[in-house]
Formats: structure tokens, C-alpha cells, sequence
């Protein structure tokens, strides 16, 4: 029998992102003890990626903002399809949570008064929400987070990846991890377990995620019984590099567009004026010619914004529809030009674009245009949770940030995504706390340890058997084909055929080496959780028979009142993936009475 | 640009190892990262390596291109094959190695738990106000990534191996971002004095000449930072000044390490 | 190709061979031993000569000559002989004024780095081992003798103060000569006093970009906003800081100019270029 090593904790947190520092703030702070386990070093989460902002009606720019507003932009931007219950809680916190941050460290960009400085995103105009620094938030959130909860000495696990939540009953007492340096199995018994481990872009070849998203959080939840909610709602993107090839899918900021960028094509044509590409919901918000959106520059109070800032998914399907139509750029994206804000404007307010752009792409944004086109960014869907306390339908386990779902609906808002992690890390924190307080410590089932280890070790013993690189591969060829911006149901069920069969495939895989930080072996585990949650999406986004949000099934172009009526819920049934549909939750009227209000 | 080329990686552990030779395919703004990744997908998939966002942004994938500390991810590579065609990727030298190109970083994540955290006197009043100008400075600092590239030249650490004297270029900067904090109410000095050990750096700067993110290190942080010990520690004048005059206002004299 | 299976210097660390660098790693740290060598060999000859370091006794030995300009090289300075009825002639005044720019040079933070790489090879270049066995000697950096005496670099500076002034002193009597008749006269302009000019610009450069200039002007303090004189006075000398290396290597050249040509002039070897009004 294989070996294993052992920790207990009250709440063991996987994930050290920005939801799992802040849930292990909240553990540490009500002084329970608090294991969290990670992927990649302290601070290298995905988190850091994130650069615009962390949208908060803190109203520092005497614009008007309040909560209400930040909760009918979220639901409007969601396709509504969010639950307005979470939506509510995380319009309420926001505020608080960001100006917790200063007091753990962190640093913004100040206003005149010395406040914290706010930018408007998409979605959020006509106010400016989004507390920032430069174009480097995600950084100072997570260091700041990463440097509160280092200094309450939680016992930090690097390095090491959780493959299998362990159950006692119906109960989630624990997980399995490996050590990724020397492979050796750990064994965490805790009385909740927090998942916190992002979402997933992986299974898509240009993508903006590193390699760390492939869905681990989301999978385990899953195979150990618990529901996935809205699967089939993946973000594009609208900019991410093009150009050269060896940097395709790296994320451009929302921010080049806030701070005043232009989409064009070849023609020159700024495009997002077409008012063919204007949903109805936005429909008389945005400014309708190049003068008013010029005017906005210098006075965004007076003026009506910019189309290129409507919400993602639009800004996302109208530049593809572009390239479709043959306007592209010589790569095959559109242009985003920021150059006539200045060299030294430029610098200061998106500076590691400039970088980013001088360094891998030859170009000098603060004089030529960038090319840029969607790239895979952002999961709205995830494990489905509590409102209150952030629970999952498994006793013991509680999800927080991306890999839970909820929150966004059918489309994220930028700059809603830092706020997230901090309004429901901390609530997921408490929650656990809560929960591991009120249980006895269970017992993991040994069987379950057993079978994981051999799964995981199979690879690595096997004669035979086909290379875990191949088939991710392949899967993101399938996926980037028949599961990206524009889905129809030919295409899906193409894709839906592959992954099953590269499903099949994966059960004999075999790599070289031995256990000691060996990356064909890592792809080799991970395989298995991008190949779950790719068939997830496929069959949820095959369900859904409407377009909404991220989801643009080209075969059912419209809104359906019907569909607009119910989540998609994904639970594991025997082996197989059973999707089903889930009412919606009710409105309160209180918040029906907002929604009103602020049409 | 040539059409393959040759990558010589290290491989190897604690107990030795050797270069080992591969042929790879080049395409257009490729960086060494992409090499690596290229050579586990299709030649060796046990070759280890460290990276992330694969955009400059997280700090994982540092190594020794040709001998020189860089993040592979924002290394391309015809800026490091000559006329040979060949590139030479080998680990962080100064910390102990895993496996190929991943060291054991974990010193530094110790290190960093020896400072303490912001601390803000409860008679400030909530929310913060702070000018723009004022925390500059301070948000130069903040853009650190962590990749340890400047831990990994310090010849304090990499040749004289002082990891038990001085914190290191890294937490220098990240101390300056807390001591020039306009809020702070902690003073640094005493611990940059003794523990954090700022009088081991003689400022050759190599850490500064290396930063990814083109941070000051050395003239914007560790310069002012022995300045400011140099006012508490080696400055008779303002010693009687203060024996006169009291602190005014300074901070108070807090040792970090023993705040915990 | 290499193969490494030599111990490392720390158990567990990968092998440190003294560079992978492929580069002209070199060159910069010899171009800076030759350059300062040179120039101290220059200077020691200097002091010691004790002579041909004033141009206004030209107009006593060259007999026909209209007007002897008011130059003093910048070694010389300021001007003991003269301030000092006493100094003894046979002294150089030179051996003790060179302590003072020696002492604010030798612990400038641009110096130190040049010098610990150049110098003491410590290290050479980044990512260039050292080459004394680091295993018996352990390293104290700035914190024991003698490199700590460099935190007293300010101290140096407050006297570098003084030599400043007397620089431009001596530019505005470069714009003066002594006529036949041996009265001082204002309104003279030649070679001489352009490479004075220079001289005091680019050591006021140097000086005023000093890294402990900046951190006494206002980088000790953390509220910049509540002096808005304090800033502007920071931000400036952060801009010339930036330079404070360059300036370092200029004001030595233009240092060392001045010397020559007052050297030159003096001695007779060469006629100031010259207009008077």
C-alpha cells in the first residue's frame, strides 16, 4: 500500500488565490486553524493577472454610485441570469472590502482628495467603480492578501495539487493532494474545506489562463456529488493579443478601452458604433457618434460613454463578426488603439500594457494600434453556493470565487471578478468557520484514498499508453472549434463526440520519468479535469437553447423568455452527466423595486 | 531568424547534473518559455520548469539565459541565440535545486514573514487619505512580482551565501514600500540595522540592472533605506538634535521581528 | 559540451561556475580600473609638484605679455596659500585639499559600486563569481571597517559644500586678469574660463544629485504633500540623480581638464586663447 502523509485542520482552504487568502484571513481571525494548500508558489495565482480593477461603489468620484446601482449593472451585464441574492450581498460588501485592503497594505491610485481613485469598465457606465492601481490590480490585491495572511501563520502547503476531495458519508471531511517536487501522497482531514482553485481555460487553445486553470475545484466538486451551476457560460474576452503567435491569448486590458481605446477595422471604421451590434438592454445609453464618445474623454459626467465599453460578451461577438465579415487586421483580430491618449498619459495609467506590448509584440502602443481578438478569460459558472455563507449542495465544502457560480450570470462585468474573491472569500471564510465549529471531525474513507492513489499513479506504471500532451491537444483544437464564441448545435455535438472519445482515450495514458517534478505526469492528472468540465460545458451549452451572456448559439439567435426563466444544473449521476434545468430564485421586492427604479 | 535551434537545458538535482541538448522549432515572438513547453509536448515531457501567466505578470519562470537571470517568458528568443544557434537555460543558482530549472525558493517565503505587516494607528481616520505623490514611491515598489531574479544576483546571497545577515534586494524593497509608507507608524530602522542587514548591500546594483518590472531597487530603496539608518546609527548631529529636540514626530522605534 | 558534476559551494544548490555569461562581461570593470589609475597617477604627480598651479604670475615672467588670466587649478583649491599667510611654500597644499573631493568620491553611492566592482571584483559583473575564496573570508559588506565609514558619506558632502562654492568662486575670477601694470581687471573670457564653466556646472551636478543630497533635501520624509517646496526641491534632484553617474565620470574628466589646462598655460608651454574687453 502506497504511503501517505498527514495534516488536520479545522478548515483546510485549496487555493491561494485571492478568495482562498481572504477566506484564510476569516479562519485565522476567528482562531480556528487553517491549512491552505497550492499549486504554484505563494502569489503566483491567477489573481496577479487581473489588471483593470476591483469594481466598489465607493462613490470617491461624486458620481452618484451607490450599491443599487453596482447590483442592476451586475444583473443587467449577467443576462439576469444571476442570482440576485448573491448579487445583493456583493453589491452591499464591496465598498467595505476594498477599504480593507488599504488597512492590510494595499496601495490605489488616489484622487485629488486622497481617495481611493476609481475607473469605469464596461457595463459600469456611466459610473467610475473599478479602485485600481495603474493596470496592475490583481498584483496589489493578491500580495496585499498574501502578506495579511502570512502574518496570522496559517500553515501554507506550496506546491502541492488536491486531487480528490475525501467524503465520510455524505460529508466532505477532507482531501487528497500530491507534493508536485517529490510526488508523495498527503492526506488533509478537516471539518470544511474551502474550495478557492479559479476557474478553467485550459481546455481552449488561446486562451489568457495560465496553466493552472484546468478546473480542478469545479471536478472534485463535482465527482464528489456536488452541483455545478451555469457551465455553459464562458467569457471571451474581446482583446487579447494576436500577434505574434507565440503570445496569442494574452489578456489587453478592459482598461486600454476605459482609459479611452478605439476598436477598428481594417476599414478604419470604429465598428462598435454599428447599431447592429447595440442590444436592447443598452440600447440609447451609449453615445451614438464619434463626437459624443470624443466628448466623453474630457467630460464623462456630460457625455454618454463610448460603445467599445458595453459588456464583454457584446464587445467580444461584434468583433468577431467583424473578422467574420472580413474586416480583420492582417493577424486576424481587430485594432485597439490608445495612442492618441499620449506617451506620457499612456505610461502612467497602463503601464505593463506598454511593456507587455515593447517586449513580446514589437509595438509601441503609445503610437501604433495593438491587433487584438477574444481570447477564452473567465468561468461564470461553477459550483453552486449559498448566498449567505457560500455552501455547496455538499455538507462541508463551501466554494468561493471563480470556481463557484452564481455571481456573473450568463456574462461577467469587468472588475467584478477582484471584488468577488473579496466579498465571498471572506463570507466563504466565515462560513466554514461556522460550519467547522458546529461538526465533529469525520473519518476519510480509506477506499477512496486507495483508489485516487492508484488513478494517480497508473500513468507512471503503465506499459503502454498514449501522451497526456496529445490528447490536451487535441481537446483544445475540439474545444476552440466547436465550443467557442459562436456555438451551434452541429458544432457542439461534433465536439461533444470528441471530447467523449478523448475521454475513453485518457483511461490508458502513460508518461515517462519518475515522481519527482515531473510535468508529464502533472498534464497527466490534470487531463482528467479539463475532460470533465470541457464535456460539462458542451452538454449545458447543447441545453440551452437561446443566446445570453457568453452563450451565442447562432442556431437560436435571440433572447428566450423561457430560458431567461432558469439555470442550467450540472450533478454527477453513476458516472454520467446529468444536466438539469433549475428555476431561478426569486427576486425579493425590495430588490424587484431597484431593478424598477433603475431601468 | 533561424528556422530551429538548439536549447541546451540543465538538467539535473541536489546531486549534479549536466546540459542536455535539444533541437526546437522557432516561430515567430517566441520566448525560451515557449521552447521549454515545446520540448515537454513533444520531445521530453519530464524537463521541469516553473512558469504561470507566461506574461511577465507573476514572477515563476526565472532562470539563467546564457548565463544572464531573466524571466524565460519575456525572453525571446533571437535575443539569445547566436550565430551558433544555441541558447543555454539553466536554474537560479543562488537557492538549492530541485529538479532541471526549479530551485527551492521557500528562504525567501521565510524571510518574508519576519516583516511586519502595515500598521496603522487607530487614531487615523477611516477611509485613508493619502496623495498621489506621496504614495509613488511607495507604489514603485509594490509592482515587485517576486520572481527572486534580484535575490538570485545578489552576490551577498549567491557567492558569499549571508542568507543568515542580510533579507536580500527583494524584502529591501519591500520594507522601503512599509518605511516610506505615509501611514506607517512602525520605524523600520532598528531591523534594517541589525537582522534584515541593509549594511551588506554595497549597492552594485546588479539587482536593479535585472528587474523585470524596472524597479529602482538600489537608488530608490535600499540607497534611501541606508540613509535612513545612517540618520539613526551614524549621524553625531542628528543624534544630539534629537537628544535636544526629541523625535518630533518620528515613528516610534519598533523592533518588527519581535512584533508578532 | 560542459558537464557538470563538481560539488556546488552549498549542498543542494545547482553548480556556480564563475559565469555562463558569454558576454564582454569584462570590459566595463577594466575600462574603470585603467580610467582611475590614470587619473590618480595623474594627480599624485600633481600634488606633489606643488607648481604651475596659477596663471597670475605669468605676467612677472613672461616680460611683453598684455594680461595673465586668474586661473587656479581646482587641485589647488580652495586657495590655502593665500588664505593662509603661513602655509610654508615648500608644502603642497594640494596633499591636504585632496583629501576632502577624495573622501566625498570615495564614499559616493556611484563610486562605491564602480570601485567594489572594479576594484574588488566583488562581484565583477552580476551573475560573475567572485574570486577570493569565499569560504574562508566572510563577507560584512558596509558593516565593519573599513567600507562602514561610508555611511558617513554626508558628512563628506557638507565639506564638498565648500570646495562648490569656491569652484564658482573661481570661475568668476576667471572672467578677471591682471594687466601689465598688475591691477585686477574684470572682463576677461578665454579657453580657460570656459573649461572653469564647465567645471562648476558639472561637479554642482554631481554634488547636487547625491544620493544622501536627496535623501536630506526630502527623501527622509513620507509626507511629501505638506511642503510643496520639499517636492519640487526632491523631485528635482530624483531627476539629476538619475544622471549621478555620468555626472560622476564628467565633473572627474572636467576636474582633471581644468588641472591640464592650467597646467599648460602656466607652465608656458602653451598661450591662453583669449578676448578681453
Amino acid at each position: 500500500m502506497e504511503a501517505y502523509r498527514e495534516h488536520a485542520f479545522d478548515v483546510l482552504i485549496v487555493g491561494a488565490g485571492g478568495a482562498g487568502l481572504r477566506a484564510a484571513i476569516s479562519v485565522m481571525e476567528a482562531g480556528l486553524s487553517c491549512g491552505i494548500v497550492c499549486k504554484s508558489l505563494l502569489g503566483k495565482a491567477h489573481t496577479v493577472m487581473a489588471e483593470g480593477g476591483a469594481a466598489a461603489a465607493l462613490g470617491n468620484m461624486n458620481d452618484g454610485d451607490s450599491w443599487e446601482w453596482h447590483f442592476v449593472h451586475t444583473m443587467k451585464g449577467g443576462g439576469y441570469l444571476n442570482n440576485p441574492l448573491i448579487v445583493e450581498i456583493y453589491a452591499k460588501e464591496a465598498p467595505e472590502r476594498v477599504r480593507e485592503l488599504e488597512e492590510y497594505g494595499a496601495v490605489f491610485d488616489r484622487t485629488p482628495e486622497g481617495l481611493i481613485a476609481q475607473r469605469t469598465f464596461g457595463g459600469h457606465v456611466p459610473f467610475k467603480r473599478l479602485a485600481h492601481v495603474g493596470d496592475r490590480t490583481g498584483l496589489e490585491i493578491i500580495r496585499t492578501l498574501q502578506d495579511k495572511a502570512v502574518s496570522l501563520k496559517p500553515k501554507i502547503f506550496m506546491e502541492m495539487t488536491v486531487i480528490r476531495l475525501l467524503k465520510d458519508g455524505g460529508r466532505v471531511v477532507g482531501a487528497l493532494a500530491y507534493d508536485r517536487h517529490t510526488g508523495e501522497f498527503i492526506v488533509f482531514h478537516a471539518r470544511a474545506v474551502v474550495l478557492a482553485t479559479g476557474g478553467w481555460g485550459r481546455m481552449y487553445k488561446f486562451t489568457s489562463n495560465s496553466w493552472e486553470s484546468t478546473g480542478d475545484g469545479a471536478a472534485m466538486a463535482f465527482e464528489a456529488g456536488a452541483e455545478l451551476i451555469d457551465m455553459e457560460m464562458v467569457q471571451f474576452h474581446p482583446t487579447g493579443m494576436v500577434w505574434p503567435p507565440g503570445v496569442r491569448g494574452i489578456l489587453v486590458t478592459e482598461g486600454v478601452r476605459a482609459e479611452g481605446g478605439f476598436l477598428r477595422n481594417s476599414k478604419g471604421e470604429r465598428f462598435m458604433f454599428n447599431p447592429e451590434y447595440m442590444t436592447d438592454v443598452y440600447r440609447g445609453k451609449f453615445a451614438e457618434t464619434e463626437e459624443e464618445a470624443l466628448a466623453w474623454l474630457s467630460d464623462s459626467r456630460k457625455h454618454r460613454s463610448p460603445p467599445e465599453l458595453l459588456p464583454r460578451d457584446v464587445v467580444a461577438r461584434a468583433i468577431y463578426k467583424e473578422v467574420r465579415a472580413g474586416r480583420g487586421s492582417p493577424h486576424g483580430g481587430v485594432f485597439l488603439d490608445v495612442s492618441h491618449r499620449g506617451e506620457e498619459y499612456i505610461k502612467r495609467k497602463l503601464p505593463s500594457m506598454y511593456e507587455q506590448f515593447r517586449a513580446l509584440g514589437d509595438i509601441d502602443i503609445t503610437k501604433e494600434p495593438m491587433e487584438i481578438y477574444p481570447t477564452i478569460h473567465y468561468t461564470m459558472g461553477g459550483i453552486r453556493v449559498e448566498p449567505e455563507t457560500c455552501a455547496s449542495s455538499l455538507p462541508g465544502l463551501f466554494a468561493a470565487g471563480e470556481c463557484a457560480g452564481g455571481l456573473h450570470g450568463a456574462n461577467r462585468l469587468g472588475g467584478n471578478s477582484l471584488t468577488d474573491i473579496l466579498v465571498f472569500g471572506k463570507r466563504a471564510g466565515d462560513g466554514a468557520v461556522q460550519y467547522a465549529q458546529s461538526v465533529s471531525g469525520g473519518k476519510a474513507s480509506a477506499e477512496e484514498i486507495e483508489e485516487e492513489m492508484a488513478t494517480m499513479l497508473a500513468p507512471l506504471n503503465a506499459a503502454s499508453g498514449e501522451n497526456p500532451y496529445v490528447l490536451a491537444q487535441e481537446l483544445q483544437e475540439a474545444m476552440q472549434k466547436g465550443a467557442m464564441i459562436e456555438r451551434t448545435e452541429a458544432g457542439l455535438l461534433e465536439c461533444l463526440d470528441k471530447v467523449m472519445e478523448l475521454q475513453k482515450r485518457a483511461k490508458s495514458l502513460r508518461v515517462e520519468g519518475d515522481r519527482c517534478y515531473n510535468p508529464g505526469w502533472h498534464t497527466a492528472r490534470d487531463l482528467q479535469f479539463t475532460l470533465r468540465i470541457s464535456e460539462i460545458i458542451v452538454r449545458c451549452a447543447l441545453e440551452r437553447k437561446e443566446s445570453r451572456g457568453a452563450q451565442w448559439r447562432s442556431d437560436y439567435p435571440g433572447l428566450s423568455e423561457e430560458w431567461g426563466k432558469k439555470n442550467l444544473v450540472a450533478v454527477k449521476e453513476g458516472d454520467s452527466v446529468k444536466i438539469m434545468e433549475r428555476p431561478l430564485p426569486e427576486m425579493p421586492p425590495h430588490l424587484k423595486a431597484i431593478m424598477e427604479e433603475k431601468k | 531568424m533561424l528556422e530551429t535551434i538548439t536549447v541546451r537545458v540543465f538538467r539535473g538535482d541536489a546531486n549534479g547534473g549536466e546540459e542536455k541538448e535539444y533541437r526546437v522549432k522557432t516561430f515567430p515572438g517566441m520566448v525560451v518559455l515557449d521552447a521549454i513547453h515545446q520540448i515537454q509536448a513533444e520531445q521530453d515531457s519530464t524537463v521541469a520548469c516553473r512558469w504561470n501567466c507566461k506574461a511577465a505578470k507573476c514572477g515563476s519562470c526565472s532562470a539563467e539565459i546564457n548565463g544572464k537571470p531573466r524571466l524565460m517568458c519575456k525572453s525571446r528568443i533571437e535575443d539569445y541565440y547566436g550565430e551558433d544557434g544555441i541558447i543555454r537555460v539553466h536554474p537560479l543558482k543562488t537557492f538549492p535545486l530541485i529538479k532541471d530549472l526549479v530551485t527551492d525558493v521557500s528562504w525567501n517565503y521565510k524571510t518574508a514573514e519576519k516583516i511586519a505587516p502595515l500598521s496603522v494607528s487607530s487614531g487615523v481616520p477611516r477611509p485613508f487619505r493619502m496623495q498621489q505623490v506621496d504614495v509613488e514611491r511607495v507604489q514603485e515598489f509594490r509592482k515587485c512580482i517576486e520572481c527572486f531574479l534580484c535575490q538570485n544576483v545578489c552576490h551577498i546571497l549567491r557567492d558569499h551565501n549571508r542568507k543568515d545577515g542580510y533579507f536580500g534586494p527583494r524584502f529591501m524593497v519591500k520594507l522601503a514600500s512599509l518605511d516610506m509608507h505615509p501611514l506607517d507608524e512602525i520605524d523600520r530602522r532598528a531591523q534594517l540595522h541589525s537582522e534584515a542587514g541593509v549594511g551588506y548591500c554595497n549597492i552594485t546594483k546588479c539587482c536593479e540592472e535585472l528587474c523585470p518590472e524596472h524597479i529602482h531597487i538600489t537608488d530608490n530603496a535600499i540607497i534611501p533605506l541606508k540613509e535612513r539608518v545612517a540618520d539613526e546609527y551614524y549621524d553625531p548631529l542628528k543624534k544630539v538634535i534629537r537628544l535636544i529636540f526629541g523625535r518630533n514626530g518620528r515613528k516610534m522605534p519598533v523592533s518588527s521581528s519581535s512584533k508578532k | 559540451m560542459s558537464s557538470y558534476t563538481a560539488q556546488s559551494r552549498e549542498p543542494g544548490r545547482a553548480p556556480l561556475p564563475m559565469t555562463d555569461r558569454q558576454d564582454r562581461w569584462w570590459v566595463q570593470p577594466v575600462l574603470i580600473v585603467a580610467t582611475l589609475v590614470l587619473f590618480g597617477i595623474y594627480a599624485g604627480f600633481r600634488a606633489f609638484e606643488n607648481n604651475f598651479y596659477e596663471t597670475r604670475q605669468l605676467i612677472e615672467s613672461q616680460p611683453g605679455l598684455q594680461a595673465a588670466p586668474l586661473y587656479l587649478s581646482p587641485f589647488y583649491s580652495p586657495p590655502l596659500h593665500h588664505l593662509i599667510a603661513s602655509w610654508p611654500a615648500a608644502l603642497s597644499p594640494a596633499l591636504f585639499l585632496v583629501i576632502f573631493p577624495l573622501s566625498f568620491r570615495g564614499t559616493c553611492y556611484y563610486c562605491r559600486k564602480a570601485y567594489y566592482r572594479a576594484f574588488f571584483w566583488d562581484p565583477p559583473a552580476c551573475a560573475v563569481a567572485e574570486i577570493r575564496d569565499r569560504a574562508r573570508m566572510k563577507y560584512s559588506g558596509e558593516t565593519t571597517l573599513p567600507f562602514v565609514v561610508n555611511n558617513f558619506h554626508r558628512y563628506a558632502l557638507y565639506l564638498i559644500l565648500v570646495y562648490v562654492v569656491f569652484h564658482w568662486y573661481h570661475l568668476y575670477e576667471a572672467f578677471h586678469y591682471v594687466d601689465a601694470a598688475g591691477s585686477v581687471k574684470l572682463g576677461y573670457f578665454g579657453l580657460g574660463t570656459l573649461i572653469f564653466g564647465l567645471d562648476a556646472v558639472l561637479l554642482s551636478l554631481y554634488v547636487f544629485s547625491c544620493h544622501s543630497w536627496r535623501h536630506l533635501i526630502g527623501g527622509g520624509a513620507n509626507n511629501f504633500s505638506r511642503s510643496p517646496i520639499r517636492l519640487k526641491l526632491w523631485q528635482i534632484v530624483t531627476t539629476l540623480n538619475k544622471r549621478h553617474g555620468l555626472y560622476f565620470w564628467l565633473s572627474l574628466a572636467t576636474v582633471g581638464l581644468a588641472d591640464i589646462y592650467v597646467r599648460l598655460v602656466a607652465s608656458g608651454i602653451i598661450p591662453d586663447l583669449a578676448v578681453r574687453l
